[in-house]
């Protein structure tokens, strides 16, 4: 069971004025134990983006805030005109 | 069920009777354990694996340390579930109740506390509560709200104290109406000064979100959170190495005390 991808939470948010959706969720890495993976996926025209943060487990509440602040920095790419 | 032990070592898999554990721990720890009919207990250890001709299988051995020797011990409850864990800095065992009679023993690292604690009560992604409002109200009325599920419109009122009253109700309808369980998680330690330490996050789990129970000086507070916010008291709910008193045994070998 720890082998999966346990998703925590999921959640409709804004990255640079764009709809996304930010989930939480947790993994174990074989090398370093429990790891929280925090991802924003977004569409900026014909492109998605993911920004994903990952952290030890234990240490994500140190660190959340930081990694939101991060990725609230996103901006995507201009895209040309048509 | 008296006497009973399992051991997949292939899955980490480790069943017993609770009195086959007593006597495994005792065993272990070289105390008497007991147990009238111990020679029975020892023969289905031995049967299983558990215990060899060299002592206890090194897998449960490892299991038992944390047992024996733990900075903080861990009590999950979830919907009448009771499990139980102990940590200490190297390793964390929890006994799941596998049947009535049975348990599970399962050992893991501690940076897998977090998600063992959040998979326990069953942590998942909710909607946002459609009325995000704190609410007041006595311990035994949150114990008839999710009992009978129901609740005393006089009994409930919003912490901000100039809540509209149709805001309160509402948000005290969906508790009643979408409710799924509450769980709670403890952790229990000693402290430096040789004082009770502990750690208690306590959730009411509904269809529209979270509520967070929070214990007030005359009243008890309902708070609307995420699965985020609880998956972060969850990570803080053991103890910092700073808070265990440096003589428990499991403190010493291993920032987190555990």
């Amino acid at each position: 069971m720890t082998d999966r991808l346990y998703l925590i939470d999921r959640e409709h948010t804004e990255i640079d004025s764009l709809a996304a959706i930010r989930s939480l969720s947790h993994h174990v890495d074989p090398e370093h134990g429990g790891v929280a993976l925090e991802q924003w996926t977004l569409l900026a025209g014909p492109h998605a983006y993911v920004v994903s943060a990952s952290t030890a487990a234990p240490d994500y509440d140190d660190l959340a805030d930081l990694m939101n602040r991060v990725a609230e920095g996103f901006a995507a790419p201009e895209q040309p005109e048509p | 069920m008296s006497a009973h032990a399992t051991f997949d070592l292939s899955q980490g898999l480790l069943r017993l009777s609770r009195p086959t554990l007593a006597v495994l721990r005792a065993r272990w720890r070289g105390a008497d354990h007991g147990e009238p009919d111990a020679d029975e207990h020892i023969g289905a250890l031995r049967k299983a694996g558990v215990i060899r001709r060299r002592g206890v299988h090194p897998e449960v051995e490892a299991a038992l340390a944390p047992m024996e020797q733990p900075a903080c011990e861990l009590e999950v409850r979830e919907s009448g579930r009771l499990v139980e864990g102990w940590m200490s800095r190297e390793a964390v065992t929890f006994v799941y109740p596998a049947s009535e009679d049975l348990v599970d023993v399962a050992v893991m690292h501690p940076s897998l506390v977090p998600w063992s604690l959040a998979s326990l009560v069953g942590l998942e992604p909710r909607p946002r509560p459609e009325v995000a409002i704190d609410l007041l109200l006595a311990r035994e009325d949150i114990e008839r709200l999710l009992t009978a599920r129901t609740y005393d419109p006089d009994a409930v009122r919003g912490s901000s104290g100039d809540e509209p009253a149709a805001r309160v109700a509402r948000a005290a309808e969906g508790i009643v109406a979408g409710l799924r369980g509450r769980w709670r998680a403890e952790a229990r330690w000693v402290t430096p000064g040789g004082r009770p330490g502990g750690r208690v996050v306590e959730v009411i789990d509904t269809d529209s979100g979270l509520w967070l129970v929070e214990p007030g000086e005359s009243e008890m507070k309902l708070r609307a959170i995420t699965p985020t916010f609880a998956w972060r008291l969850l990570i803080n709910v053991p103890p910092w190495i700073h808070e265990v008193d440096p003589d428990s045994p499991g403190a010493r070998t291993g920032a987190r005390a555990a």
